[in-house]
């Protein structure tokens, strides 16, 4: 029986799916905001460890009051790294040694009781710890950084550096000896973008999951001018970095394409050819409905062995492309429907 | 094949010699401070794969070089000398080997150095009866037998040859940085980067209405770009300033690819043997762009910092005639020898972060971004697919070209209040207006509110919830603007009824600039209860409406939810474990028309539906035995995407309505490995990784060259593989 769906079955299939969404949502929404907001007004938020106001006063004996106690490997490995060169007078080494980022802390040696005036890591306010970092490393690619969707949202420095690393391995190709084959240096940013991982492991992705491509090879994570930390000022000239024969500009333009190149394509990942976000025909469909065989219908009777073989040709293959190649543009004076 | 083993082979041992001669400089440096390793052994790889070899390099069956290292020398911290060294490299015996070396005085000058390969393997499933792969120029062989369908092709079997579909970047880079006086720095680098290889392009000959026929074709590759950046930066204690310059050049050795057409029939000098087509590959381009950027902090917690850039695109490549077909005639030549296409830019960001009291965050900001197209705009009287002889300049092949601009004024704040102690509410309000030329809408505004809850009321406990509407409204929808400022004003003037006045029916509405509502809703809990154990809760939905467009794109929802666990029970073992669940919809309303009629009958229409589910999920552990003498690890990856692809027709259409296959892909990647310390500075490892991938795509499988009647295709096929890959390796540290 040929099934002849109205637009108000459509129309309510949709919408019934739509409101389910809705609802749903709605109710995580509502459970956050009374967890969010009910929580630190009924246990108190609890006080976070702060870091002492101590008098200012720079420890006697320097760093080696420090490692009488703090002689741990893990710790002790800042002289095996950039920040421990006391012959470079920019250094931390060259001035106040551990003092010179964690502060004045004369009362924390006399007495382990008082805290050390500055500490760093995620249990600590954000701000006066990136501020020692800060101090030093505002320039360059730090220049935007207040203000930047990072800072706002108390993501600190040490949330993914830690400076007495000799590695220093977040987000830097960087080698680590039992990487397989592989190696995953944008594995730090998925703690907080978990959906980008698991959309590097779709068909069609960057080789992100590879190692060839990081996350700091398209963001600034530090804070940028464009949308998402890109390193450009916008989508499409971080796109031309890696793929620049798409730069043109062409003879033919294809708008879409001039002006964003998320228009059609997922850049970290998809379940379609060449990270599309949608297959043609109908990405093509999204924007093209003229007479004859760009607005028509394609269904499954267009498979071999299903109907009739008049629309193979749309449907197999590259679809759209198979004839309309230069989607992203075309310089032959022949080529104003991108098939030259 | 063996040849090609054999090869690959001594390749990577001699990539793996090299990569190594740049270590041992540093191997001969006095002992100092150092945390370096050598890492020498193979790969044996069970089976072919192009996709698994992809962007690895591991694509063949056999024995790999395996060859890593990382050496780096830096004097004793308080020795006085500030000179550091640092070489890295990576698979050196495989296709996507990897190497970079680092000197420098810190504080001082440093340089650096790098050669990067990353291959890329399309397809080896895919044949071609096309000679001269690789070029240029395409050919049959005296042997094809033609005709005007793929079935009339009866030699197809016997000119078939296989087709590998790859390519091979290479990269060379280097850079330096120099600190000056007066708080100055000026930095560089430079990247030279080729590639080269094939890809499989569509090329017709024919023009629409029954005539076109196509044919999936091998196009060479040979790029090669370069890529330069410089900047000047004073770093002062309260304000930074940087001014900037980079360039990018772009190359193609082909600028065309001719075919023979394989298709009989079509008129004078179109079918086979004497019809040829020619298309255009990628132009050689430029780009310059100066820029300054700095910021400087005010009283009251407040910094105001912008970025200013100013660029030019450019573009000249010597145009290819209308046609490669002599038995057409194309008097008029175009009306210029090259496009002189050139967009110029402009990109301008201020903003301002100000923490004025405490508890209170204020962010600004105002971004400026046009794109100037200054291409000339001409009449192309174009010869349709080499097949058609040039028509007069009040037909629809006398077009005029449309060099898009676009303008984008954004203004951006947010303000941020620590409600509680770690608990700050937010809100922020955007404002965007684009503009755009030759299209159907000039001016778009879109309006978002955004609110957003952070707290950290617990040092175990941190919880966010965002959420924002955004509402996107334009000027009037022009449906007509394609065809009167694509075409000439004779051409239009000769349209009567009942021709249509339209390119794209009246009703569509373009995505791109379609009146659309977007919400998004994002929540996600982080609870470490113990020191060792910690829970992640992350999911994010958004959804745009476009619910003013009758055809086109109605609506596109995007929903992901993960949960992510690390445990650590014991000191020696840590354990992990994610899944992430991604559901992807979007909905699409077209209508099947011939006539104007037909363009307004909504009975004609039909609706697609595209929805993706994505399973994704992870988990491993690594456990240190023997006081940590030996150390295990397993990790394994499972990834699930089914798409599912759903059309309805409306009753005016003849067609079925019918499910398209699901399309599926199974992802299976486990691997272990076992590293033992033979001794203080030597360790073996002995890994191991399954992976295993399946796909099908309804689209490619089961698809024969001679499928589509007039479409001759490659034959080829879905990934999918199963390799083992067994790697050993000693590991010599420097101590």
């Amino acid at each position: 029986m040929m099934h002849r769906p109205s637009r108000v079955w459509i129309a309510t299939a949709k919408n019934r799916s739509r409101v389910g969404a809705t609802e749903v949502t709605t109710r995580y929404l509502v459970l956050f905001l009374v967890i969010a907001l009910g929580l630190p007004a009924a246990v108190g938020s609890e006080e976070l460890e702060e870091s002492s106001d101590s008098a200012g006063e720079y420890a006697p004996g320097g760093s080696g009051a420090c490692t009488e106690c703090h002689d741990q490997p893990a710790t002790l490995a800042i002289l095996r790294t950039p920040h421990g060169v006391k012959g470079d007078s920019h250094t931390p080494f060259a001035a106040q040694g551990c003092e010179a980022c964690h502060g004045p802390s004369a009362g924390h040696a006399a007495d382990d009781e008082v805290p050390v005036a500055q500490k760093f890591g995620d249990d600590f306010p954000a701000e006066p710890q990136d501020a020692v970092c800060l101090s030093c490393h505002r320039g360059g690619e730090r220049m935007l950084w207040n203000g930047s969707i990072h800072e706002a949202r108390g993501v600190a420095c040490a949330s993914c550096h830690n400076i007495h690393n000799p590695r220093m391995d977040v987000l830097q190709k960087d080698i680590r000896p039992d990487a397989l084959v592989r190696k995953d240096a944008s594995a730090a940013c998925y703690g907080c973008h978990p959906d980008v991982r698991s959309q590097t492991h779709r068909i069609s992705s960057h080789p992100i999951k590879e190692g060839v491509v990081t996350c700091n090879d398209c963001h600034n994570v530090h804070g940028s001018t464009s949308d998402h930390l890109l390193v450009k000022r916008n989508v499409n000239e971080t796109c031309y970095q890696c793929h620049a024969e798409k730069r043109g500009p062409f003879l033919w333009e294809h708008q879409p394409a001039r002006d964003d190149c998320l228009t059609c394509h997922a850049s970290h990942g998809s379940t379609q050819r060449a990270l599309l976000k949608q297959r043609a025909p109908w990405l093509c469909q999204e924007c093209h409905s003229l007479e004859g065989h760009p607005g028509a219908a394609y269904t499954a009777a267009g498979l071999p062995g299903i109907g009739s073989a008049a629309n193979n040709r749309f449907l197999l293959l590259r679809s759209c492309t198979n004839c309309h190649f230069e989607v992203h543009g075309s310089n032959h004076p022949s080529g104003v429907r991108f098939t030259r | 094949m063996e040849h090609d083993r054999v090869h690959r082979f001594v390749r990577g041992a001699l990539g793996t010699l090299a990569g190594l001669a740049l270590a041992l400089p540093a191997a001969a440096l006095p002992p100092e401070v150092n945390e370096s390793w050598i890492e020498l052994g193979a790969w044996v790889n069970s089976d072919d794969s192009y996709k698994f070899g992809d962007f690895t390099g591991l694509e063949e069956k056999g024995v790999s070089v395996l060859g890593n290292f990382d050496i780096s020398r830096r004097a004793v911290w308080d020795s006085g000398d500030v000179r550091w060294w640092r070489a890295q490299g990576q698979n050196l015996g495989l296709d996507s080997r990897f190497a970079r070396g680092d000197f420098g005085y810190q504080g001082l000058f440093d340089v650096w150095f790098e050669y990067e390969e990353i291959p890329k393997y399309q397809t080896d499933s895919a044949s071609t009866v096309f000679q001269g792969r690789g070029t240029d120029r395409l050919t049959l062989r005296p042997s094809w037998i033609s005709g005007s369908s793929t079935a009339n092709f009866s030699a197809l079997d016997a000119n078939e040859r296989d087709l590998d579909i790859e390519h091979m970047r290479r990269d060379v880079r280097a850079g330096f940085g120099l600190d000056l006086p007066a708080d100055l720095e000026w930095v560089g680098d430079y990247e030279y980067e080729t590639k080269k290889g094939r890809k499989i392009v569509g090329a017709v000959i024919g023009s629409s209405g029954g005539g076109a026929r196509a044919s999936l074709v091998p196009e060479p590759l040979d790029y090669q770009t370069n890529e330069g950046s410089t900047a000047l930066r004073w770093n002062g204690e309260r304000a930074q300033l940087q001014i900037g310059y980079e360039i990018s050049v772009f190359n193609d050795s082909n600028d065309s690819l001719t075919w023979q057409n394989p298709f009989s029939g079509g008129g004078a000098g179109v079918g086979y043997p004497n019809g040829f087509g020619r298309k255009a590959t990628a132009p050689d381009n430029s780009f310059n762009q100066v820029s300054v950027t700095g910021g400087v902090d005010l009283p009251w917690n407040t910094r105001i910092s912008g970025d200013a850039a100013f660029g030019w695109m450019r573009q000249h490549a010597d145009f290819l005639p209308y046609t490669v077909n002599p038995a057409l005639t194309a008097p008029v030549p175009p009306p210029r020898g090259d496009a002189d296409a050139g967009i110029d830019t402009t990109a301008a960001t201020l903003r301002l972060a100000s923490r004025p009291i405490d508890r209170l965050r204020i962010d600004a900001n105002i971004r400026y971004d046009d794109r100037d197209n200054n291409t000339p705009r001409d009449v192309y009287q174009y010869v349709s697919g080499d097949a058609l002889s040039q028509q007069g300049i009040n037909s629809d092949r006398a077009r005029l070209n449309l060099p898009n601009s676009y303008q984008l004024v954004e203004g951006r704040f947010e303000a941020g209040y620590e409600i509680f102690e770690r608990t700050e509410l937010s809100f922020a309000y955007k404002r965007q207006e684009i503009e755009r030329t030759y299209t159907e809408v000039d001016h778009i505004g879109e309006n978002t509110y955004e609110g957003a809850l952070h707290s950290r009321p617990l040092s175990w406990l941190q919880m966010r919830v965002e959420g924002g509407i955004a509402d996107r409204n334009g000027s009037e929808y022009m449906y007509q603007s394609p065809l009167f400022q694509g075409f000439t004003p004779g051409y239009i003037g000769s349209i009567k009824p009942p021709a249509p006045l339209y390119e794209n029916n009246p009703l569509l509405r373009k995505n791109v600039y379609a009146d659309r509502e977007r919400s998004r809703v994002l929540g996600r809990v982080d609870l470490m209860p113990l020191d060792s154990f910690s829970i992640g809760l992350d999911a994010s939905w958004v959804t745009d409406d476009y619910d003013h467009s009758t055809l086109g794109l109605t609506r596109r929802e995007t929903l992901s939810s993960t949960v992510d666990l690390s445990w650590s029970p014991i000191e020696i073992l840590t354990t992990y474990a994610w899944f992430t669940y991604d559901n992807l919809q979007s909905d699409l309303d077209g209508r099947t028309f011939g006539n104007v009629a037909e363009a307004f009958n909504p009975e004609r229409d039909w609706y697609e539906r595209d929805e993706d589910h994505v399973y994704t999920a992870g988990v491993g552990a690594e456990l240190h035995l023997l006081d940590d003498q030996l150390r295990l690890r397993a990790d394994y990856v499972y990834s699930m995407a089914d798409t599912a692809v759903r059309v309805r027709t409306g009753p005016a259409l003849a067609q079925t309505s019918q499910n398209f296959p699901d399309l599926e892909s199974r992802l299976h990647d486990f691997n272990v490995s076992a590293e033992y310390q033979l001794r203080e500075n030597i360790a073996v490892r002995l890994s191991y990784l399954l992976e295993d991938l399946k796909t099908g795509d309804w689209a490619i499988d089961g698809v024969a060259p001679n499928t589509i009647a007039n479409v001759l295709g490659l034959g080829e096929d879905s990934p999918h593989y199963r390799n083992h890959l067994v790697g050993f390796a000693v590991r010599y540290e420097f101590r």
